[in-house]
C-alpha cells in the first residue's frame, strides 16, 4: 500500500509549493489514473511515490516503508518502478538487453538471475526477438515497452507511468495501454498512470484529479464524468461520448447520464426516453 | 553539420572480434595504435596495413561501413597534408611557379594520412564491436587497481558511458536547433563577424540548455531504477578472459615487438 500524508513539496527555485497538503491511500492490485491540466503537480507527485524527492512536509510510505529514511530507498525505488514520458531521456545503454539489465543489476542480483529476469522482462513486453538489438533503432512504441520491461526486471509492486503515451500515435497509444492491462492483470502489479486523456483513465479503478498542487476529487471514472463541463476548466478534455451528450441536451432537450462511458449505454439510454 | 560523426556507434554483428572480452580488445587497440605510429614508412606499415585487414576480416564488417567515420576528418587531412606538401622543406621534387614541393614533404603527407586513416580504422572498429557498456566494464577492470589510491574508477567509467550514450542525441539536437534557426532566416555563413558571433550564441546557449535537461533527466531515470553508484552492483555479463581473448591480445603484443625489431 502507498499513502502519502500530508505531503507537500516545493521546488528549490520555485515559491509556490508545487503540491499542497495530499492525503491518499493507493492499494495494491489498484489501477488508479492520476489526471489534471500541465503544473498542476502529477509528475511531482509521481517523484514523491518513487523517492526521488522528499516531501518538505508529511511522509510517504511505501509498504511501511518511509521515504524519509535514506536507508529505505533502494528498496522503495524496486519496489516503485517509475517510467518517464521520454523514452529516449531513460535510455542509456547501445543494447536491449544491457538497459534491461540495469536496474537488476543495481540491486546487486547474481548474473544467472539476472539474465532471467530479463528473458521473463522480454517475453512480458512480447520483445524476445530484440535482446541484441540498439535502442536507438526501435520505434517510439518499441522504446516506451522496451522502458516498461526495464522497470519490470526489477518486480516492482507498482508501476507509475507519467504520460506514457505522450510521444505515441494513436494507435501505439492502444497497444501499449492494453499492453500495461494484461501486465496488471497478469503479475497482479498495481498501475498509477499519469495522463491528460480521459479516455485511458476510463478503466481505472479510481481518478484522482489534481489542480494547483491539490487533489481536488478521487473518484470512480463514472463519478468523474458527471463532473462534464468542469473537467475542460481542469484542462481535461471531456470523452467524445460526454460532448455528444452535452450537445443532445442543450440541441434536443434529451437529458442522458453523464456517465454513459459507451455506445451500446448510450444508444439504450435514448431508446428509453419517453 | 555533426551528423557524420560516428566513433562510437556499434554495430550489431557475430563476428569473432564481437565476441572478444573488452579488456582483450583495448589492450591489442592500445599496442596497434603504437604499432602505427612507431612503424617506420616502409615494409612496416604495409604490414600495420596487412594486420589491419585481417582485423577487417575477422570482423566480418565491410570497409564501406567505415566511411561515416573518415569522413569528417577528410578537411582534416586535406589541409594537414597541404601544409606538410608546402612547408617541410627538402630535396627538391617539384615546381609551379611559387608553390615548391619537396621529396620529404611528400614523404611525411602520405605517412600521415596512411596513419592517420589507420587510428581512425583501429578506434572505429573497437567501437563498433564493443558495447560501450562493455568497453566500460572492461576499463573499470583494468583501472580497478586505481581504487586503492582514492579514484572513483566506477563514478569515471559512469560518466564515459554516459558522455558516449549523449553524443548522438547531443548531435541531433544541435542539427534540430539549427534547422529552426535556418526556418526563421538565421544565416550563419553571411553578415559581419559581431553577426555571425551573436547567431552561434543563439545556437549555443539553447543547445547547452537542452543538454543539460538531458542529462539531468537521465540521472534521474537511473536514480529512479535504485542506481547508488558502484558499490554493491552486479553484472549481467561477467567478464571472464578465455583462451581467444589472451591469444588476441598477445598477439597484437608480438606483433608490435617484431615491428620494433
Amino acid at each position: 500500500m502507498i499513502r502519502l500524508s500530508d505531503v507537500t513539496y516545493t521546488y528549490p527555485q520555485s515559491k509556490e509549493p508545487a503540491v499542497k497538503k495530499i492525503s491518499l491511500t493507493i492499494r495494491k492490485k489498484e489501477f488508479i489514473a492520476i489526471m489534471g491540466r500541465n503544473g498542476s503537480g502529477k509528475s511531482t507527485l509521481a517523484r514523491l511515490i518513487n523517492g526521488l524527492l522528499m516531501p518538505d512536509l508529511g511522509e510517504v510510505t511505501v509498504d511501511g516503508l518511509s521515504s524519509l529514511k535514506p536507508e529505505n530507498l533502494v528498496e522503495i525505488r524496486k519496489r516503485v518502478g517509475l517510467l518517464f514520458p521520454d523514452p529516449d531521456s531513460q535510455l542509456l545503454s547501445n543494447l536491449v538487453e544491457e538497459e534491461i539489465a540495469f536496474g537488476p543489476e543495481n540491486l546487486g542480483l547474481n548474473p544467472i538471475e539476472i539474465g532471467k529476469r530479463v528473458d521473463t522482462a522480454l517475453k512480458m513486453v512480447s520483445m524476445e526477438d530484440y535482446a541484441k538489438y540498439p535502442p536507438y533503432i526501435l520505434s517510439g512504441g518499441q522504446k516506451q515497452k522496451l522502458c516498461i520491461a526495464s522497470l519490470l526486471a526489477m518486480q516492482p509492486a507498482y508501476l507509475v507511468l507519467d504520460e506514457p503515451f505522450s510521444m505515441l500515435e494513436p494507435r501505439g497509444r492502444k497497444d501499449l495501454l492494453s499492453l500495461l492491462l494484461t501486465i496488471r492483470r497478469d503479475f497482479n502489479i498495481t498501475l498509477i498512470l499519469i495522463t491528460h486523456n480521459l479516455e485511458d483513465a476510463i478503466q481505472a479503478d479510481q481518478i484522482i484529479m489534481m489542480n494547483q498542487g491539490e487533489v481536488i476529487n478521487m473518484a470512480h471514472p463514472r463519478e468523474i464524468l458527471k463532473m462534464g463541463t468542469q473537467l475542460t476548466m481542469l484542462g481535461i478534455e471531456p470523452l467524445e461520448l460526454t460532448t455528444f451528450i452535452e450537445l443532445l441536451k442543450h440541441n434536443a432537450g434529451m437529458s442522458i447520464a453523464h456517465d454513459t462511458t459507451d455506445i451500446e449505454s448510450l444508444v439504450e439510454a435514448i431508446c428509453h426516453l419517453s | 553539420m555533426f551528423r557524420n560523426i560516428s566513433l562510437g556507434q556499434y554495430i550489431p554483428v557475430d563476428s569473432f572480434l564481437h565476441q572478444l572480452d573488452p579488456r582483450s580488445k583495448v589492450l591489442a587497440t592500445l599496442f596497434f595504435i603504437l604499432a602505427i605510429f612507431t612503424a617506420s614508412f616502409s615494409l612496416e606499415l604495409a604490414l600495420v596495413y596487412l594486420v589491419a585487414f585481417i582485423l577487417l576480416i575477422l570482423s566480418r564488417m565491410h570497409i564501406i561501413e567505415f566511411w561515416p567515420t573518415f569522413k569528417p576528418f577528410l578537411i582534416i587531412i586535406l589541409i594537414t597534408v597541404i601544409f606538410q606538401l608546402l612547408f617541410i622543406p627538402g630535396r627538391h621534387l617539384f615546381q609551379f611557379y611559387l608553390i615548391s614541393i619537396s621529396y620529404e614533404g611528400l614523404t611525411v603527407a602520405v605517412s600521415f594520412t596512411l596513419r592517420f586513416v589507420l587510428l581512425l580504422f583501429i578506434v572505429r572498429l573497437l567501437t563498433a564491436t564493443t558495447t560501450p557498456i562493455a568497453m566500460m566494464d572492461g576499463v573499470e577492470q583494468m583501472l580497478k587497481p586505481l581504487r586503492k589510491l582514492g579514484l572513483a574508477v566506477h563514478e569515471l567509467v559512469m560518466i564515459m558511458t554516459i558522455s558516449l550514450r549523449l553524443i548522438p542525441l547531443f548531435i541531433e539536437e544541435a542539427q534540430r536547433i539549427r534547422n529552426a534557426q535556418l526556418c526563421r532566416g538565421a544565416d550563419f555563413l553571411e553578415g559581419s563577424l559581431s553577426q555571425r558571433l551573436q547567431l552561434l550564441f543563439a545556437w549555443l546557449l539553447p543547445l547547452l540548455r537542452v543538454s543539460m535537461q538531458r542529462a539531468q533527466d537521465l540521472s534521474q531515470a537511473m536514480e529512479a531504477r535504485a542506481y547508488q553508484g558502484g558499490e554493491g552492483r552486479t553484472r549481467l555479463q561477467i567478464l571472464q578472459l578465455k583462451a581467444q581473448d589472451y591469444l588476441y591480445f598477445l598477439s597484437m603484443i608480438a606483433f608490435f615487438i617484431v615491428i620494433q625489431v
